[in-house]
């Protein structure tokens, strides 16, 4: 069977034009300087139906500009795309019907309308029947809890909120393809496992293939079987997360609170990088319980957290070698 | 399975599919103007603001033409009713085909907006279209209708004398719409290019201001002057269906103006399909 998304050597190179001052501009004609940046360069990758992928990289990587290419909204300056056998910037409209995205820091909900509205109309945009779309819609209320606030004005929604909704509203028509862009972008934590759930189910039990970018780990590293790691436009890793992680070490930090201050915690593995007062950060590679186990032994501890990296400092790690 | 649910995926050359697909397409432009029709309709300060307006400046200019009538008699053939009616029509108008500017799609494309535009397997002229004659009906029923009721107690008003008057009177309107929407979209797609459309979309709008006949009928204007202007695309949008309110026959018959508004409408939508297509294939979609 052949892959739903495929990407060969796809590259998009943006062409700037920045203007001088006015003395330069007189001299050139008024003519702007062009300058080109790859945003995306060289990227091949390919993606079966039923997939969960998470895209990763820094800021600028040139995550959102590969998937406006994936949407066929943007044209790729070079390369070739597929996604369910067609070309998304020619036969855009077509693979629309059988897309969804949410691009995190917009919306396709009617911003003067009741969140309620602008379903109904997606229902017409993509002519699912309206018992269906009653359906999806009863199982999203229940899954994303909209329940409260599906008769609001979409501008009175906080962002959490909104963003389900947007969530909602891309899986309305079932798609079989769903790309999200930064979807968890200011939920809080309730929220957050709310939305994992959610996709984690559409996943597992509809078959939609996700493709998903986050700047948050976490999200990444429960829902996703496999990521891209992208950087400066080029695709640095297409694997499990978990090889990565494993790879590098997960580089994480125990923060340790002692019920006295202690002189630095000395444990095989770990490496103290702050202390304050009774407050420890230690960085430490490998299994989590094992150290904590170590440090409990080792000191009367009152309290105990794990901080996670950010994918920024894995990708960093990445570089680093 | 998906299949099954699905049933765009399993389309076949079936001909009683094509004629299903094009009342879905009908059924979507109903249910996007409805949208837009609810939407204008929640700016509840800016209705009541704009009637306001509406009515204020038509008093003042119904005072304005009725003096000039008590003292010319006639004017180009437009008796001091007919004047005073022009006036009021003219008023409801103004707003149905956004005279004061539209720039929502160019703020769009300029803030990279128009990717969710973009991302639905809708046609964007179709899309905008739909919404706009949505907004256009909110503005015509409530915006425009309003201050005609009000102004009937102040003046009398010229009502239709042929019954036939009142359908074509709502075909002009519709046209008018299309008419301007067609080339507030043209001006809005120019983004694509520029990036911002604000001060092409004001100045189109002086000079729709100046040659629609929104500001002077362009009856007044000197003979030559007005056979011009009305093959130009903006009477179209406000001298037509204010004549065909008014049953005037400026020499060509009564369906004369709905025919010049027609062929408007093909040019403007046809020019808008054309340039949409070059500006869909250059677009950057700015922002993350
Ligand atoms: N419309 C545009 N014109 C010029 N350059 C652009 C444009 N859009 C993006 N870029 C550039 O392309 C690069 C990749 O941008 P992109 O939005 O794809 O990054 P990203 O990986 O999504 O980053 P983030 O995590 O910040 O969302 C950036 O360097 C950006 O400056
Ligand atoms: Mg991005």
């Amino acid at each position: 069977m052949s892959a739903l998304v495929e990407a060969e050597h796809l590259a998009k190179t943006f062409v700037r034009r920045q203007r001088g001052g006015l003395r330069q501009g007189l001299r050139r004609g008024l003519r702007p300087v062009r300058a080109e940046h790859r945003a995306v360069d060289d990227v091949s990758f390919e993606i079966a139906e039923g997939e969960f992928v998470g895209y990763l990289g820094p800021n600028g990587a040139g995550k959102s500009t590969t998937i406006k290419m994936l949407t066929g909204i943007l044209v790729p300056s070079s390369g070739r795309v597929q996604v369910a056998g067609l070309d998304p910037s020619r036969q855009r409209v077509e693979l629309a019907r059988r897309v969804g995205v949410v691009f995190g820091q917009r919306t396709q909900l009617w911003w003067d309308l009741p969140l309620r509205d602008s379903y109904e109309l997606l229902r017409h945009v993509y002519r699912v029947p309206a018992a269906d779309a009653a359906s999806q819609l009863d199982r999203f209320v229940d899954l994303l809890d909209l329940g409260a606030f599906l008769d609001t004005p979409v501008r009175q929604l906080s962002l959490g909120q909104r963003m389900r909704g947007d969530l909602a509203a891309a899986f309305l028509h079932r798609p079989s393809l769903v790309y999200l862009d930064e979807p968890t972008i200011g939920l809080d934590v309730v929220a957050k496992a709310a939305v994992r759930r959610f996709l984690a189910a559409e996943n597992a039990e509809q078959g939609t293939t996700i493709v998903l970018t986050s700047h948050d780990l976490a999200d990444v590293e429960r829902l996703c079987r496999r990521a891209l790691v992208i950087d400066h436009g080029r695709l640095v890793h297409d694997g499990a997360l978990a090889d990565l992680v494993a790879r590098l070490g997960s580089g994480r930090t125990l923060v340790v609170t002692t019920v006295d201050p202690v002189p630095p915690i000395e444990l095989p593995g770990t490496e103290v990088v702050r202390t304050d007062g009774p407050k420890q950060w230690l960085r430490f590679d490998g299994n989590p319980a094992a150290v904590i186990a170590a440090v409990a032994a080792a000191v009367d501890v009152v309290d105990l957290t794990i901080e996670e990296p950010s994918v920024e400092q894995v990708i960093a790690r990445l570089f680093a070698r | 399975m998906r299949d099954q649910n699905h049933p765009e995926s399993s389309r076949r050359a079936d001909p009683s599919r094509a004629k299903l697909s094009h009342m879905g397409t009908l059924r979507l432009d109903l249910a996007v103007a409805r949208a837009a029709f609810a939407r204008f309709a929640s700016y509840r300060a800016a209705t009541v603001a704009g009637v306001a307006t509406n009515t204020f400046f038509g008093v003042l200019l119904s005072a304005a033409v009725v003096a000039v009538a008590r003292q010319r008699g006639e004017v180009s053939g437009y008796a001091e009713q007919d004047l005073v009616t022009q006036v009021w029509v003219m008023q409801g108008l103004l707003v149905t085909i956004a005279i004061w500017g539209w720039t929502e799609l160019g703020e769009r494309i300029r803030s990279g907006e128009v990717a969710v535009d973009l991302q639905r397997p809708v046609d964007l002229q179709r899309w905008w279209l739909s919404h706009d004659l949505g907004r256009a009906a909110y503005h015509a029923l409530v915006r425009g209708t309003a201050p005609f009721v009000i102004a009937s107690l102040l003046f009398t008003l010229r009502l239709p004398t042929d019954v036939a008057t009142v359908p074509l009177f709502v075909i002009s309107v519709v046209l008018a719409v299309v008419v301007s929407f067609g080339l507030r979209y043209l001006t809005n797609l120019a983004a694509f290019w520029i990036g911002d459309v604000r001060g092409v979309v004001r100045l189109s709008m002086a000079v729709w201001t100046a040659l629609s006949g929104a500001t002077v009928s362009l009856a007044f204007f000197p003979d030559r002057a007005e056979r011009v202007l009305r093959w130009l695309p903006f009477a179209p949008m406000m001298q037509a269906p204010s004549d065909v309110w008014l049953e005037r026959d400026a020499g060509m018959g009564r369906l004369a103006p709905i025919g010049q508004q027609l062929m408007w409408v093909v040019v403007v939508l046809g020019v808008g399909r054309v340039v949409q297509a070059r500006g869909v294939r250059r677009v950057v979609i700015n922002g993350g």
